[in-house]
């Protein structure tokens, strides 16, 4: 499916395109972007574009995923926020309930986009997945800053987890 | 977008559906089947990262990889198709379409590969025009050669790709 626009006082949440893929591949490549996602590596370019396409498919398969978050004035793409199956295995306590994620470039950090951009997101999750249902995220137990808009966003911690030998929190909230 | 269905004498090629997930993720943890294309099996999480891939590539680029299922038994027996994925190669072939295939150990050996690829070549013609496509393939993978070899391909460059042996070939527009 077309995944829908979403309009907040200072955000576009629109639909990946193409022409998105060279921003999306510098802040794959920033330091400051992925210092808290995955293992904090930066992605070549190549690896940039394949997590790219999983994130078009998965709006094609799944009716849902992360949007691309544009900057109202200027039109700038500033970063991603949307929600995932991740197919986390059974024993993760995130698995099982649509993933909320955001990043944003790091020039738009500290501006409180992810949360604006959080709560639309929020908000059409409550219609696409139902009043009640579960949705998580996870977290690095150092990003204090993403911890803040996950706990302004109404999320709870409730789990650790590891991955890539590195802490994680793990915060969940009904819709 | 609506992905094309192909026909062949004993093969379907068509888009992959929500239901294939379970068949992607299995042949993908498969190491007869990784030995050759990727080097180790996937983890159900990460097959699934590919699968997504998969309809993320067609959604953007308008070509991709489609599942191959045999005729005789309706059985999803593999898959087949054309990538850009800006492999960085040395040399490099990034804008050049790139086709692949992988089928189940239980059919490899009865021309399935060659079916597919044939059609999907033709196909290609209508989507690209007479144009240059390339493939890659583990030295070792003396199936997979002879199967580029049917089709048209020809060996130009040796060289390394994420660590392990390639060759490239290429297949120059008739």
């Amino acid at each position: 499916m077309i995944s829908p626009v979403l309009e907040t006082q200072r955000l576009i949440l629109r639909a990946p395109a193409l022409a998105d893929f060279p921003f999306y591949a510098a802040q794959r490549a920033d330091p400051v972007v992925m210092k808290y996602l995955g293992k904090g590596d930066l992605l070549s370019e190549e690896e940039a574009w394949l997590r790219f396409q999983s994130i078009l498919g998965h709006w094609t398969l799944m009716d849902y995923g992360t949007w691309a978050v544009e900057e109202k004035s200027g039109g700038q793409y500033v970063g991603s926020i949307g929600f995932t199956n991740k197919m986390r295995p059974n024993e993760h306590p995130a698995s099982g309930a649509p993933e909320m994620g955001w990043s944003l470039d790091a020039a738009a950090h500290g501006k409180g986009y992810a949360t604006e951009g959080v709560a639309a997101a929020l908000t059409w999750g409550r219609g696409f997945f139902g009043a009640g249902a579960r949705t998580v995220c996870v977290i690095s137990t150092d990003n204090a800053a993403s911890m803040r808009v996950a706990e302004k966003s109404g999320f709870r911690q409730f789990a650790t987890a590891t991955r890539y030998g590195l802490g994680r929190l793990v915060f969940e909230r009904e819709l | 977008m609506d992905i094309p269905t192909i026909e062949t004498e004993r093969l379907i090629l068509r888009g992959h559906t929500p239901e294939d997930f379970p068949a992607f993720a299995a042949m993908w943890a498969d190491p007869v089947v990784t030995r050759f294309i990727g080097g180790a099996p996937l983890a159900e999480e990460d097959a699934w990262s590919k699968y997504l891939r998969v309809a993320g590539h067609w959604a953007l680029l308008g070509y991709g990889f489609w599942s191959i299922v045999e005729k005789a038994s309706g059985q999803r027996v593999g898959e087949a198709g054309i990538l850009n994925v800006k492999r960085d190669t040395n040399p490099s072939f990034r804008d050049v379409p790139e086709i692949g295939w992988g089928l189940l150990p239980a059919v490899h050996g009865k021309g399935y590969a060659t079916e597919a690829v044939k059609a999907i070549l033709e196909w290609a013609e209508d989507r690209f025009g007479k144009v240059r496509m390339v493939c890659i393939i583990d030295p070792e993978n003396t199936p997979s050669l002879r199967v580029a070899e049917r089709c048209g391909f020809h060996e130009y460059a040796r060289t390394t790709y994420k660590g392990e042996a390639i060759i490239i070939l290429e297949r120059l527009p008739a």
